[in-house]
């Protein structure tokens, strides 16, 4: 992560050398550079080999700019992606989102489950009528559909036994449903 | 390390070498004393010192976090001549710290997800549980375990949730809570990833201590600054205080009187103290900590320290005494130079320690008592992986050498996977070790037999 310290530097250096220009457009190479990190852990192609670590390119911009801010301020808690968040500068954080947002979603190769889960109706008018996302009356809404299945169940028991506690109703709709509902609500979705 | 210190510290090792096995010790100080797993082998010791510390970004930041699978069929645990590995326990999911009871009774807290606290009875020869209960549920993040009052007749047992500090009501032998979780503390900042709280009693049991991680990799965002640093403080901060909604009361050591009252910062400075650990007959505080993230494969150093009353560590301006972060919000901190702490003991960056443990001797080496043991998550901030072991820290005279030694390894299987994440150490009542590995919720037991060094 060598571009963190360059592009501190730039904001100094640059700034007073050659001025705002220059240095703009240094900070976007930094920041394709920043983000080669993340494809570390979520994929050189946009889907790493880890079932635990969700697909992001291609995700909804606002709900990626969201969480990342989350992990960033802590409202939402992973030790690791509370690092690799405060990593970006701030003013970069909606530019990052947006930049991972346009990559292709990548496809995946879990085998789609025969029914769909009583409980998906209940999904859709926030998360899509295809759960691809969109905007909901609780903000924006994730794509869940060809998400990895470990990813989703983690992310639903975390809302509903607290451990991810950064959107309300989530939490609410996520308790409400008993622990093998949410299990196969995972593996439907996962295999969309 | 210079070559003379090298020479007296491998004759001391020699010493020890001659009584307690039959290695020859392998020691590495200086450059060669960093690595990765490829590296470990038990009995490996190592010293690492603060001018050895690599420069930030000698190499970039790397990503390559382990992903935890079953045991693979092939895999074993190694350790030194003479010790034994083995499951003490499975099935325990988000298994965290271990806290042996007065009575023996083994108390663990299965943290993530949900929070329990589970209670285990050892059979006879103590290799495996013979009653296993659910003293209590529904403790969110909850982690430290302490009994109190200290000494053989507990009233109460303490636990440190993300949030709070609750106690329940205790005494020798309950393995279910006879009363509701009562709130003791209840101003624990929470957020930011680190979410451990660990607790333990002074041996007089007049102060509580609590661990409270910071609230952010190096704290770039804290500002605005307090106009007056000297003023911010004074208790009840201490020097190297971070401020701010998300710092203020962070990176610290905290003290409480038992009731949850009195609050002030002990010590400062110390990112995450997720083993917080009162060494027997002393008294003494002693931390193992994660450094900080995004520094390279070999910077910084993670540590174990004994912690003064109103000591500064380093975080976020410094670490290992006087080397500079620039990355903190707000601005450089000149004031503090040369004034944080070097920490005892320092490990290979990224190792990831979190729980330590004293010796209290009966069955390892007699040698080994007073010695800290500590359990390392390992890393995922480093290119190749390093940690996922229990390593040894030899004690003179309750001092730490400021060296370790591998103990336990064999986790890592391959560049990727890993089938254990080491937690927490703690000594049974004859002596033999158990640690938690909350990668595949198992805990294990270390025992040792003299007789089988000498059959080698
Ligand atoms: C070391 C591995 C690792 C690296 C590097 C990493 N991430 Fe993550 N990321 C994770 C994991 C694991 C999660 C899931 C956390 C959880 O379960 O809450 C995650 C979650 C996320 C999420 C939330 C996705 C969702 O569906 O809610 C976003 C957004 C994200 N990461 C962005 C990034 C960005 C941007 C970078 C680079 C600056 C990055 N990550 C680098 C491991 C990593
Ligand atoms: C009222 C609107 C609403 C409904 C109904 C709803 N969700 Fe959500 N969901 C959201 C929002 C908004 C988020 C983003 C949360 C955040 O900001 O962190 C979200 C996040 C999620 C996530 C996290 C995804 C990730 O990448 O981390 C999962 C999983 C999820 N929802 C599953 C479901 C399922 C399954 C259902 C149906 C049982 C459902 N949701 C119903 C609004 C809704």
């Amino acid at each position: 992560m060598r571009f963190v310290w360059i592009k501190g530097r730039c904001a100094v250096v640059w700034l007073a050398m050659f001025g705002i220009g220059v240095c703009a457009a240094r900070a976007a190479d930094a920041l394709d550079t920043a983000l080669e990190t993340c494809w570390s852990c979520h994929g050189a192609n946009g889907a790493g080999n880890d079932p635990t670590v969700p697909v992001i390119w291609g995700q909804n911009a606002r709900y990626l700019e969201k969480q990342i801010r989350d992990f960033s301020s802590g409202d939402r808690e992973d030790q690791i992606m509370s690092s690799m968040a405060s990593s970006l500068r701030r003013e970069d954080i909606s530019r990052a989102a947006a930049l991972i947002a346009a990559k292709p979603w990548p496809g995946h190769a879990d085998t789609p489950a025969a029914a769909a889960p009583d409980a998906l109706a209940a999904c859709q008018g926030c998360h899509g009528a295809d759960l691809s996302g969109g905007d909901s009356p609780e903000g924006a809404a994730p794509r869940l559909a060809g998400q990895f299945a470990d990813y989703l169940a983690t992310a639903m028991s975390g809302f509903a036994g607290g451990e991810r506690a950064n959107q309300k109703t989530m939490s609410a709709m996520m308790k409400a449903l008993k622990p093998d509902e949410r299990a196969a609500l995972a593996k439907y979705l996962a295999g969309l | 390390m210079t070559a003379r210190n090298l020479l007296a510290a491998s004759s001391a090792l020699a010493l020890i070498a001659g009584v307690s096995t039959s290695l020859a010790i392998d020691y590495r100080g200086g450059n060669s004393a960093y690595g990765d797993w490829h590296v470990d082998t038990p009995g490996l010791m190592r010293k690492i010192e603060p001018g050895d510390v690599a420069a930030p970004l000698a190499t970039p930041s790397a990503a390559n976090r382990s992903k935890v699978v079953p045991k693979p069929a092939d895999a074993a645990l190694k350790t030194m001549p003479g010790f034994t590995v083995a499951p003490f326990a499975t099935g325990l999911q988000g298994a965290r710290v271990i806290r042996i009871a007065p009575n023996g009774d083994i108390f663990l807290s299965q943290s993530r997800p949900g929070g329990q606290i589970t209670v285990m009875r050892a059979s006879k020869d103590g290799s495996k549980p013979e009653m296993t209960e659910t003293f209590t549920s529904g403790l969110k993040d909850a982690y430290g375990i302490a009994f109190y009052p200290p000494g053989p007749n507990p009233k109460w047992v303490y636990i440190g949730m993300e949030g709070k500090v609750v106690r329940l009501p205790y005494k020798n032998g309950d393995m279910k809570a006879t009363g509701p979780a009562e709130d003791i503390v209840t101003d624990l900042k929470i957020g930011g990833g680190h979410w451990t709280r660990d607790v333990s009693f002074s041996p007089d049991g007049k102060l509580m201590y609590v661990a409270v991680g910071s609230g952010s990799n190096v704290a770039a965002e804290m500002s605005p600054r307090p106009d007056d640093l000297k003023a911010w403080e004074k208790a009840p901060h201490s020097l190297g205080s971070a401020w701010g909604a998300k710092e203020e009361w962070r990176a610290n050591v905290l003290t409480y009187t038992p009731d949850g009252k009195n609050k002030q910062v002990y010590a400062a400075g110390i990112r995450n103290c997720s083993g917080l650990t009162v060494q027997p007959g002393t008294g003494t505080v002693f931390c193992a900590t994660n450094e900080r993230d995004l520094l390279g494969d070999n910077t910084p150093p993670d540590y174990v320290t004994s912690v003064k009353k109103g000591g500064y560590y380093g975080w976020p301006w410094y670490y290992m005494g006087n080397h500079e972060d620039t990355r903190p919000d707000g601005g450089a901190r000149p004031d503090l130079a040369g004034k944080a702490i070097v920490p005892d003991v320092l490990f290979q960056p990224h190792s990831a320690p979190l729980g330590l443990s004293f010796n209290p001797g009966g069955m390892f080496p007699a040698e080994w008592k007073g010695d800290a043991f500590v359990a390392m998550h390992g890393s995922w901030n480093r290119s190749l992986h390093t940690g996922y072991k229990i390593v040894r820290l030899p004690f003179k005279d309750n001092k730490p050498t400021g060296e370790y030694q591998d103990f336990v390894l064999g986790f890592t299987a391959g560049e990727e996977n890993v089938w254990g994440r080491p937690v927490d150490t703690q000594f049974m009542r004859d002596g033999s070790l158990l640690f938690s590995d909350d990668g595949n919720g198992v805990i294990y037991r270390v025992t040792y037999a003299k007789e089988k060094v000498a059959a080698k």
